[in-house]
């Protein structure tokens, strides 16, 4: 499991009261939602705009034209590549993990924690964290709104 | 009919259009990319390939030397108030999108300036359009790992530079653009990957057949003239944005090459 996964599985494990989970923007990565999908209060549901991840497990839709997110808990991947999903879904957890490294298709490049807490209007910060990536970090806040 | 360059607004030029007209094209010129010539030369290859009356529009903030059978309408006044304090950096080229939204009965369709159209066209733009048909990039699908980097926002394989449709069978994509523009205008940078992403992805739009359509700088090999190939695009905008290493053209820049004396030679038309 990668450092960020086991900060976010801790964070979920310890501290969230959600029963449904919602991870945006996997890609290849399976290790939470083995995790989450092995504990039996938890409903856990992955999404993915991108046909080529499409599986039993993930349904194939974004998250922020397509369709209309349920869960109580929000794990976006993903923030530097979309609308923040907090300023659309309120009153749910989220987990939000975004990056600096500005690649070609990020519309929404990460540069801060505050950044992530200020979009997606999270009243409450449980808590958050960096983590080193190749050329830059990944910020992520656990919170509400 | 000769026009007298001046710039008129939305509703003065819906008001003056010609009725008996089923056919109206378009195109766009701000700022300095492209000269006059562009457009005169676009109009005559219309003249020269399209069989069926037609009116051409030109939609400009400077109409200095555009010749007097194109009609002008004023880039500044188009659309909706509420997109231009958007940046032109997000869903740049949206101005095209304003053009779904004219009631104008018939065919319409738009075409970049930075298009070479090469051969007889009456076929493509005769037909009865059930979606808006938009440029399908073919020449760059079938590349190993074309499809690669979907999931990362990277890829773009529609094209915006020959687009058709009919009455107001693409209104609905002025509607969407509209209602969602905070959100689209945040997610995209360029018209393509917007309706890529979000109507390619989704079915929504038609596609001209593979083989009507090419494009000088990027098909492989490229810089030749390919057989039933119609039209040819030549547009390098995202080779500079992303500082590719590609031998590319504009139209202007192909002196001694094919395209260069078919696209002048428009200038008698």
């Amino acid at each position: 499991m990668t450092k960020i996964d086991a900060w976010i599985y801790t964070q979920v494990t310890t501290f969230s009261d959600a029963e449904s989970i919602a991870i945006v923007g996997p890609a290849d990565k399976r290790n939470l939602w083995n995790e989450f999908s092995s504990i039996k209060r938890l409903t856990v549901n992955m999404y993915d705009y991108d046909p080529q991840r499409a599986e039993d497990n993930i349904i194939t839709a974004d998250v922020v034209f397509d369709i209309e997110l349920k869960e109580d808990l929000i794990i976006n991947y993903a923030c530097e590549k979309m609308w923040p999903l907090g300023k659309i879904y309120k009153g749910r957890e989220f987990i939000l993990i975004g990056d600096n490294e500005k690649h070609n298709g990020d519309c929404n490049p990460i540069i801060s924690n505050k950044m992530l807490i200020e979009q997606n209007e999270i009243t409450e910060v449980w808590s958050f964290n960096e983590f080193p990536r190749w050329k830059g970090k990944y910020f992520a806040v656990y919170g509400c709104n | 009919m000769l026009y007298d360059g001046t710039l008129q607004n939305t509703e003065d030029f819906l008001a003056k259009l010609d009725p008996a007209i089923k056919l109206n094209l378009f195109t766009f010129k701000w700022g300095d990319k492209y000269g006059p010539e562009y457009v005169n030369r676009l109009y005559g290859s219309l003249v020269e390939n399209v069989n069926v009356p037609f009116a051409f529009t030109c939609i400009t903030d400077n109409s200095d030397g555009i010749r007097p059978e194109v009609l002008l309408l004023d880039y500044n006044q188009i659309g909706p108030d509420s997109w231009r304090s958007y940046p032109q950096n997000q869903i740049f080229t949206r101005e095209k999108l304003t053009l779904f939204d004219l009631d104008i009965p018939g065919t319409k369709g738009w075409i970049d300036l930075d298009v070479l159209i090469h051969d007889d066209v009456t076929e493509m733009v005769s037909r009865d359009f059930e979606k808006p048909t938009f440029i399908l990039n073919h020449w760059n699908m079938t590349k190993e790992n074309s499809f690669k980097w979907f999931g990362k926002g990277s890829d773009c394989h529609v094209n915006s530079s020959f687009v058709f449709w009919q009455d107001d069978c693409a209104q609905w994509l002025f509607d969407y653009t509209d209602k969602h523009k905070e959100k689209l205008f945040f997610t995209y940078k360029s018209l393509d990957k917007y309706l890529y992403y979000q109507h390619w992805r989704t079915d929504r739009l038609a596609f001209w057949e593979e083989g009507l359509v090419d494009n000088y700088n990027f098909s492989d090999p490229p810089h030749i003239k390919r057989e039933d190939v119609k039209i040819t695009i030549f547009n390098t905008s995202h080779i500079i944005i992303q500082g590719m290493d590609i031998e590319a053209y504009e139209l202007d820049e192909t002196i001694g090459q094919w395209p260069y004396s078919i696209w002048t030679s428009y200038d008698k038309n």
